[in-house]
Order: C-alpha cells, then sequence, then structure tokens
C-alpha cells in the first residue's frame, strides 16, 4: 500500500502508517531525494492529517513533527504499512 | 564574512533583520527570500562584521534555482564573493528539531564555522520542550545557542556568541570539500538525530492542536471557500468604503497647498507648473496611498498568519488543472502586489518550464499599481448603489477586474503548458507553517517599507513625468485668442480649436489616436499611456495634468475636491464604454517596464520577454475593442 491509498477514514485516529520504502519517481528523479531529506525515511511514521477538498488532493501529513502538502501523485512514491498505531518513533 | 544558513521559514531573515538593523521581508512561508541579502552588525565592543543572509535550503543538494543561490554562495561558486566565510550561522526552528538538524550535520561536514542557533525558543519552550543545551551541543560537537529572532531582546545571546567568536579570531578548520549526500547518508543522518533528541530532549507532546483545528476549517469545501470569499470582499469592499476617509484628509491637505500657491503667485508659468503639473499630478496619486496601504497590510497579514501555503493546498485542484507547478500559486498572490517581487519568487519553482509559464502568466495578477487606475475610473463612472447586505456596486466591479485578471492567467497558463511549454504534469511538494498572530511589528515594517517606496515613487517618477507632460500640454504656446488664457470664471470659452490640441501633447495624442480610437480611446488617454509605460499608476497624474492644463485647474479651485473633479471632467468627455474599455485595457496591458525588465533577467531570454509583452498587449487591445463595441450597442 502507499500513501495515497492510506484513506484517512478507514483507520483508527490517528490515522498513522510506517514508512517502508521510498520508490522512484518516474518523472522527476529528484523527488526521492527530497523526500529523505525532509524526514520520509524508512521505519518513520507518517500521520495523515488532512486532504484538500475536492477529490482529497493534496494531502497534508505529519513527519516528524512537520506538516508537508503533497500531491497523490507524490504521496504514491511512498509505500507505507497501515500497521504503525501507537509505535513511538 | 558570518553567513545565515538554515531550512526555509525558520526565520533566517528575521534574525537578519535583528542583527543589521534592516528590513527585509519577512513572512510566515516557505521561500519568502530567494536571492542573498547582505548587512553590516556593529558588535557592542565597536568593531563591525558583515552578515549575509541566504535563501532557505533542506540541504545543501538543490533542487531550484532559489537554493542553487545558497549552495553557491557557500561554496564559492561564483567569483564576485571575494571575502571568506567567517562563520556561519546554522539557523533552525527549534520546535522543528527533528527535521530541521540533519541539515546542521550536512553542514557541518563541509568543514565550515557552524554557530547553530535555535530560533523560536519561545515557542518550543511554550509548546513544552525541554532540552539539555550542554548535552546536544556535546552530542553535534557545535556551539549551540537559543534565540527569540522577532523580539530584539531574543538575539543578545547570538550577538555576544559572535562576539565571541571575534574575539578570539576566526580561523579555519580545514579546506572546504562538498559532495552531495547519496541517499543512504542522507538516512544515517535522520536516525542519528533521532538517537541524539532521545538523549537531549524529554519526551513532549508536540502535536500542535490549534494548527490543526483552523486547517479543519480552512481546508474544507464549504468553511474553506467562505473563508476565502469573505477575506477577498472584506478586502475589496474595505479599498472603497474604508479608505475614504483618510483619502479626504489627504485630499483637503492638496486643495490647501493648491490654494496656497494660487494666492502666493502671480498667474502665469510657473504658477501653472506647480499648480497643473506638479499638485495635480502627483496630488492625484498621492489620493490613493490609503488605499494601497489597506491592500499591503491585507496580503502582510495573510502572509504572517500562515494562510499562504493554505491556500495553494486549498486552490491545487485549479493549478494542477490548469498544469501549474504547485507553487506557483505562491507567487501569483505575491504579484497582487507588485508583479516584480512575484516573477522573483517563482525562483523556488524547481522545473524550469513551469516556473517560465508562471513568470509569463504573473502581470495578469492585479497589481497595487493597478488600484489608483481603477478605483478613479470607477469612482466617476460607476454608481455606487448598495447591492445586497453590505455589497456595493464599485466594491464588485472591481472584483470582478480582478477575477478577469485571475481567469485568464489561468487560460493562458493552460494554453501555454499545452502548447509551448507542453511537459509532465509538475509536482508539489510544500511545508505547511504553523499558524501565529501576524505581528504587528511586521506589519509596520511591510506596511513602512510599502509607503516609502510609494511615496519615492511619486516624488521621481510621477513627479517628472507630471512636469515633463505639463510641458507637453502647455508649449508651443497659442495665441492669445482669449481661449483657455480669460478671466471668466465659470466655463472656459472654447475657440473652434481648443488651444490644447495644437500643443506638443496635443499633436502626440491626435497623432496616435487614430490606433487607439477602435478601442475607445481619445487622444488625451493616447498622450497619457506613454509615460504610463513607466509605472501604471503615473497614467493618472498625467490625466490629471491633461484635465487641468485643458480647464485651466486655477478657476475650479476650491469648489469640487481635485479627484471628484477629475472624475466630473472624465465624465463629461467620456461614455461609460470608453471607460470600460480603459478598465479592460488595464487589466492586461503590460505597462510597466520594471516587470519587463525583471522578466527578461529572470528568464534570461528577450524572446520570452518579447512574447510576454506581445500576449499581453493583443489581449489588451482585443478585450479592450470587444468591451468597447459590446458597451457601445448596449449603451
Amino acid at each position: 500500500m502507499n500513501l495515497s491509498e492510506l484513506d484517512r477514514d478507514s483507520l483508527a485516529h490517528p490515522a498513522q502508517a510506517r514508512i517502508i520504502a521510498i520508490k522512484e519517481h518516474t518523472q522527476f528523479p529528484l523527488l526521492k531525494k527530497r523526500l529523505l531529506e525532509l524526514g520520509f525515511i524508512e521505519g518513520s511514521l507518517v500521520e495523515i492529517v488532512q486532504s484538500a477538498p475536492w477529490g482529497g488532493d493534496p494531502l497534508i501529513v505529519r513527519i516528524r513533527g512537520g506538516l508537508i502538502a503533497l500531491r497523490r501523485a507524490e504521496a504514491a512514491v511512498i509505500e507505507v504499512q497501515g500497521d504503525g498505531i501507537g509505535d513511538g518513533q | 564574512m558570518i553567513v545565515l544558513a538554515g531550512p526555509p521559514n525558520v526565520g533566517k531573515t528575521a534574525l537578519f533583520n535583528a542583527l543589521t538593523g534592516l528590513h527585509q521581508k519577512v513572512a510566515n512561508y516557505a521561500g519568502v527570500t530567494v536571492s542573498s541579502k547582505q548587512g553590516e552588525l556593529t558588535l557592542p565592543k565597536g568593531s563591525t562584521v558583515k552578515i549575509v543572509d541566504l535563501p532557505g535550503v533542506y540541504s545543501l543538494d538543490p533542487i531550484s534555482p532559489e537554493e542553487q543561490v545558497s549552495r553557491d554562495f557557500l561554496f564559492h561558486t561564483p567569483t564576485e564573493i571575494s571575502e571568506p566565510i567567517d562563520l556561519v550561522l546554522a539557523v533552525i526552528d527549534t520546535t522543528q528539531l527533528d527535521r530541521n538538524l540533519s541539515f546542521v550535520l550536512e553542514l557541518k561536514k563541509t568543514g565550515l564555522p557552524i554557530l547553530v542557533v535555535l530560533n523560536m525558543a519561545d515557542l518550543a519552550e511554550r509548546a513544552g520542550l525541554r532540552l539539555d543545551l550542554p548535552a546536544l551541543s556535546r552530542e553535534l560537537g557545535l556551539q549551540v545557542v537559543p534565540a527569540v529572532a522577532v523580539t530584539r531582546e531574543g538575539v543578545h545571546a547570538v550577538i555576544a556568541e559572535i562576539e565571541n567568536w571575534v574575539t578570539r579570531g576566526f580561523k579555519r578548520t580545514q579546506k572546504l570539500a562538498w559532495t552531495a549526500s547519496t541517499q543512504d547518508q542522507v538516512r544515517e543522518r535522520f536516525h542519528h538525530v533521532e538517537a541524539m533528541l532521545q538523549k537531549v530532549r524529554r519526551p513532549f507532546t508536540r502535536a500542535d492542536a490549534f494548527t490543526d483545528r483552523v486547517d479543519r476549517i480552512v481546508l474544507h469545501p464549504v468553511w474553506g471557500t467562505l473563508a476565502l470569499v469573505t477575506i477577498l470582499v472584506a478586502l475589496f469592499q474595505s479599498v472603497f468604503n474604508l479608505a475614504t476617509i483618510p483619502q479626504a484628509w489627504i485630499q483637503s491637505a492638496i486643495e490647501w497647498l493648491k490654494s496656497w500657491v494660487m494666492g502666493a503667485l502671480p498667474e502665469g508659468l510657473w504658477r501653472g507648473l506647480l499648480t497643473e503639473g506638479v499638485i495635480a499630478g502627483v496630488g492625484s496619486v498621492l489620493v490613493f496611498l490609503p488605499q494601497i496601504m489597506l491592500l499591503f497590510l491585507f496580503i502582510l497579514a495573510l502572509e504572517d498568519s500562515g494562510y499562504m501555503a493554505r491556500a495553494a493546498v486549498f486552490l491545487d485542484r485549479l493549478m494542477r488543472k490548469v498544469g501549474l507547478h504547485g507553487r506557483a500559486l505562491i507567487p501569483l498572490i505575491s504579484s497582487y502586489a507588485c508583479a516584480v517581487p512575484g516573477i522573483l519568487s517563482t525562483r523556488t519553482i524547481p522545473n524550469p518550464r513551469d516556473r517560465l509559464a508562471t513568470i509569463l502568466i504573473a502581470p495578469l495578477t492585479t497589481c497595487s499599481a493597478r488600484l489608483p487606475v481603477y478605483t478613479l475610473i470607477i469612482a466617476a463612472f460607476i454608481p455606487n448603489q448598495p447591492v445586497w447586505g453590505p455589497l456595493r456596486l464599485q466594491g464588485l466591479v472591481l472584483i470582478g477586474l480582478y477575477l478577469l485578471g485571475v481567469g485568464f492567467a489561468l487560460i493562458v497558463g493552460f494554453t501555454l503548458k499545452q502548447t509551448l511549454l507542453k511537459g509532465e504534469q509538475p509536482i508539489l511538494l510544500l511545508e505547511l507553517p504553523k499558524y501565529q498572530w501576524p505581528h504587528l511589528r511586521n506589519l509596520r515594517m511591510g506596511l513602512r517599507e510599502r509607503v516609502r517606496a510609494f511615496l519615492q515613487r511619486a516624488g521621481t517618477v510621477i513627479l517628472g513625468f507630471s512636469v515633463l507632460l505639463w510641458f507637453l500640454v502647455t508649449f508651443p504656446r497659442p495665441a492669445a485668442d482669449g481661449g483657455r488664457l480669460s478671466e471668466t470664471g465659470g466655463l472656459v470659452h472654447e475657440p473652434a480649436v481648443p488651444a490644447i490640441t495644437q500643443t506638443y501633447a496635443g499633436r502626440l495624442g491626435h497623432a496616435i489616436e487614430p490606433l487607439l480610437r477602435p478601442i475607445g480611446f481619445d487622444w488625451r488617454i493616447s498622450v497619457s499611456l506613454i509615460p504610463g509605460f513607466a509605472a501604471r499608476e503615473v497614467v493618472v497624474g498625467a490625466l490629471a495634468t491633461v484635465f487641468a492644463v485643458e480647464s485651466g485647474g486655477a478657476r475650479d479651485e476650491g469648489k469640487e475636491p481635485a479627484r471628484t473633479l477629475l472624475g466630473a471632467r472624465m465624465r463629461e468627455i467620456w461614455g461609460l464604454p470608453t471607460a470600460l474599455s480603459m478598465l479592460v485595457w488595464y487589466v492586461f496591458a503590460p505597462q510597466c517596464v520594471s516587470t519587463l525588465v525583471v522578466a527578461k533577467r529572470e528568464t534570461g531570454s528577450w524572446k520570452w520577454t518579447l512574447f510576454m509583452f506581445g500576449y499581453l498587449l493583443a489581449l489588451a487591445y482585443g478585450m479592450a475593442y470587444v468591451t468597447f463595441k459590446l458597451a457601445t450597442l448596449w449603451a
């Protein structure tokens, strides 16, 4: 499952998941490194805080205490596992 | 030389301003600073050091032009930096240590001498953060100092540390080496930060409940739309209704000055130059100062609160449909103040093609210089009748003009992305700042800078062109046939051929008029448009001078305020179709040299600059033509 498929409402609150991998973005090769630099590291918890109106795109996620907005197309490169609820970082 | 470096939106520029006493723009979103800024700090013991502020970066590996600026500056790629870097202040947000410390670790690897500044220490403390500073310093192997850059008291510790460094003498430890980190190194840094923070920080709850709650409102389909519309309507209504009181004060001051000059000087050329050229020209523009201040106050408050980044998220769907980069909205909103900083801030857009598309459409967002033109014409031609509740027709027409600009910005952007600038769907990756109440100090400082720039322009460009235009509408002087020089009081006795048409400006205007007649412009507008290329609001001063000279200015003194008089004269001579056509012309016309110059600099291409000029001119003419024809039919 990737981050863009993680439906906020299907999960217990807070809607958290653990990052298991960052894939390459086909059109924008720099994206993977930038995501890592923003703190999207394998093993980190990521929380979906909010999504934009009309179609829920972009997503707003919390990573390492910061809020980042990203389009679902970008979120799709972040592979997550929805079992991270309640774990500390 | 001391350099400020750090991630975006951590308060580097606020610290820079506090250290140097300068007034660089600060706001609450990532990417406010897009070029390096220099200043000087005078230390308590009297010596001075040069301070440089850099655009924020997430890492030293740039993905956009403004990040490139910082990397190049730190590693001396451009040759214009002659002085060595003695110290880097690595500025970070104390509430964001988990992400920001990774940057400090990357910077440390380069061997640059570093002092870590933990900014926003007050916010961190309020959020319940307890930090063992000596332990953090030990873990990092770097000196650490807390700071609150938005208040002057908050930077004492930083200045004291800098003083210590200067006293000890700067020394470079090793030669600078920088290579892009590998992905594994980035991962390692974050793991390092995690381990470090476990030792130096007591666990605390950091979720910002207030920010989350506000976001649930402003990003809600219904409440969010309502919030956005309310902000816009309040802005435009207040521009017309709140500004009228201070405008009346300025108006009476100008009137007083005018009658004083009338009394002090005998009738003649000098008096004409002062009253019809200088006072009518500059005064007619100065009257709009309160409106422009209100507009800026709204924009500054929005920028400082943290709402800008949310607006980008809220309207991202629109941007995506058009094919623009997610960040494009922020430069476009900045362009409401002025397209020049708007175009500069496109440096935060990584892809050159997406950046170019944003630069090309930036002049379609209505800048503040158009406000005097719009309000002058609207006030003269549109009745201010109530439409619904507090909404009045004049404010609605103004909103309509802004929306027309927005609509065409989207249409042109979409067309460009489908044709000349075709490319893949751009990305959005935007950090959202915490909400904060706008700092009064920031608002005051920002407003003062804007007012200063406006007054400076009134005193130079507008004054210069008003005087020049006065000469052009006055000379060559007509034969004394008793026309405009008569002292009969009320209406001017018009000779068969009005004297003004024989002056240089009259002839020039009449020469251009055939070109502009299809869009309803007479020779007066035609001749005023020429100085209007220097800056849009100059056209208001130019029209005021033309009308003042034509009506013999002096005679109407004391009866009516000059602006209403100018409006009344315009109403006498032009019909509604001409007025509407002129409004539409100004939505599109590329009448601003500064915008073209900055577009050339930022695109590095004459071809694209000329393209921008050409398409805007074509749109202006075409749309004004359609408006004029439709309005003539309808009238």
